[in-house]
């Protein structure tokens, strides 16, 4: 056999002296191997996310307005952030895979921590929503700043919901706030119109004075 | 063996996985041609990439796109087996989306007649059956051949809907069916060299099972009217009149009652 036909990809490093998981038949890569490959799980859970609390629908309506909705439970950026979790995993585990040196297996430890930290900050951030009680809603004036309602109540659970109405030009724009702190339902909904609230609506009465 | 690698296990020589040792391809290669580069477990990173892609659908496109741009084997660019590795997801996608998303041809498919979806369901399974359990072409010839008559029919479905547009008042699927015979012709004609067009021909033709089974027409429709069943007057017996793509009731309508 010609030693030209023979490649010498699986050698360890030479700096090294050290093989990734790659370079080794199975059943031999180590710790390493099985590591990788449980970050690469987690970046499967981290994508799961969309399904952790189901999508779920409702509609407001009075006033001669009225407004349909879909809730997933997370804050709008929180699905991407945690999408992006995933894709940090899946590169975290990629280099731990292939990694010789050892500041690649640094460089990829470093990465899979990152991305965990920030997966877990997505997590209990995402779905942290301000609260709006029939009290507060009552107490809101018609006419208050958007800024102003969302510093006082919290983030919304959904932002730029159209509420329509007969004619177009009368649309308004609408936040959807929980009414209670340990469920999304029922819903009350504030709606602004140049950037003053118009009018308040509640899932369980309709138009709040 | 004609490439071997010394391993670092023990300077125990082992084969290589050069383009020879690349994991059969099941679908578009992607996972495949990953888990040589990678040494990994191909059926973990097809489980990865099937639970990824069921979690979040757009992944989908990151899929697609690795299937048509991460290079073969030893090449340094993507060359006709990446296109074939596309038009093979696009075949699956295609049947996926005729039977699960729509129904066929718009309606759900179990609300159809047995002869309709029995038809249509065998057909689809026998492309996913095909589809999985086909061989992968390895020849570079082959594979350029397989990929132009590929492209070939999706030209021709796109020259098809296109004829529907402009020209509504033709029967494209009488159209279509002429198409595939000419192709029969030609497989026949043209033997060996004219292999290439087989599997499109076949699909193509599977298509036009399909359309007949469903008794669609490859026609663009202006107005649908849906009604129930009708009493018409004892006095004035009605009678249907056709006329090339339009049909005509008398008497008119208004004058039918119970629509």
């Amino acid at each position: 056999m010609a030693f030209n036909s023979l490649s010498v990809e699986a050698a360890p490093h030479p700096g090294s002296g050290r093989s990734a998981p790659a370079d080794l038949p199975p059943g031999e890569r180590g710790v390493r191997g099985r590591i990788a490959a449980v970050v690469a799980l987690l970046a499967l859970v981290a994508l799961s996310s969309s399904l952790w609390h189901g999508r779920s629908g409702g509609g407001l309506g009075g006033a001669g307005f009225s407004l349909a909705f879909t809730l997933d439970g997370w804050r709008s950026w929180g699905l991407v952030v945690l999408t992006l979790v995933a894709g940090a995993l899946l590169v975290g585990a990629g280099v731990l895979w292939t990694a010789r040196r050892p500041w690649g297996i640094v460089l990829g430890g470093a990465i899979v921590v990152a991305a965990l930290a920030l997966g877990s900050w997505a997590v209990v951030t995402g779905q942290r929503f301000g609260t709006l009680s029939v009290a507060e809603l009552q107490a809101a004036h018609l006419g208050t700043s958007r800024a102003q309602l969302e510093q006082r109540l919290g983030a919304p659970l959904l932002t730029n919901v159209t509420a329509t109405a007969s004619t177009p030009a009368a649309a308004l724009e609408c936040d959807i706030y929980r009414t209670h702190a340990d469920s999304n339902f029922p819903v009350a909904a504030l709606c602004f119109r140049d950037g003053g609230l118009a009018l308040k609506l509640s899932e369980q009465g309709g138009v709040v004075p | 063996m004609t490439i071997a690698s010394v391993t670092a296990s023990g300077g125990v020589l082992r084969q290589s996985r050069g383009e020879e040792g690349t994991p059969r391809r099941v679908l578009g290669g992607a996972c495949a041609e990953l888990a040589r580069r990678l040494n990994a477990p191909v059926g973990f990173l097809r489980g990865l990439v099937v639970v990824a892609c069921w979690f979040s659908p757009r992944l989908v496109l990151v899929y697609v796109a690795a299937v048509l741009l991460v290079p073969r084997g030893m090449r340094r660019w993507p060359g006709w087996g990446n296109l074939i590795g596309g038009l093979r997801v696009g075949v699956l996608y295609g049947v996926l989306f005729a039977v699960a998303g729509g129904g066929v041809l718009g309606s759900p498919m179990f609300d159809q007649s047995p002869a309709v979806w029995i038809t249509q369901g065998g057909v689809a399974l026998v492309t996913i059956v095909v589809l999985f359990a086909s061989p992968g072409v390895d020849s570079e010839r082959h594979q350029r051949e397989l990929a132009l008559a590929s492209l070939a029919l999706i030209a021709v479905a796109g020259a098809l809907v296109l004829g529907m547009i402009v020209a509504p008042q033709i029967r494209w699927e009488q159209v279509a069916a002429a198409v595939v015979v000419l192709t029969g012709g030609v497989l026949v004609v043209g033997g060996r060299r004219a292999r290439g067009l087989l599997l499109p021909a076949v699909v193509a033709a599977s298509g036009l099972v399909l359309l007949a089974a469903s008794g669609a027409r490859l026609q663009e429709v202006s107005d649908t009217r849906m009604c129930g069943p009708c009493v018409l007057p004892r006095s004035r017996p009605a009678t249907v009149s056709r006329s090339g793509p339009s049909m005509s009731i008398s008497p008119r309508w208004p004058r039918v009652v119970g629509c």
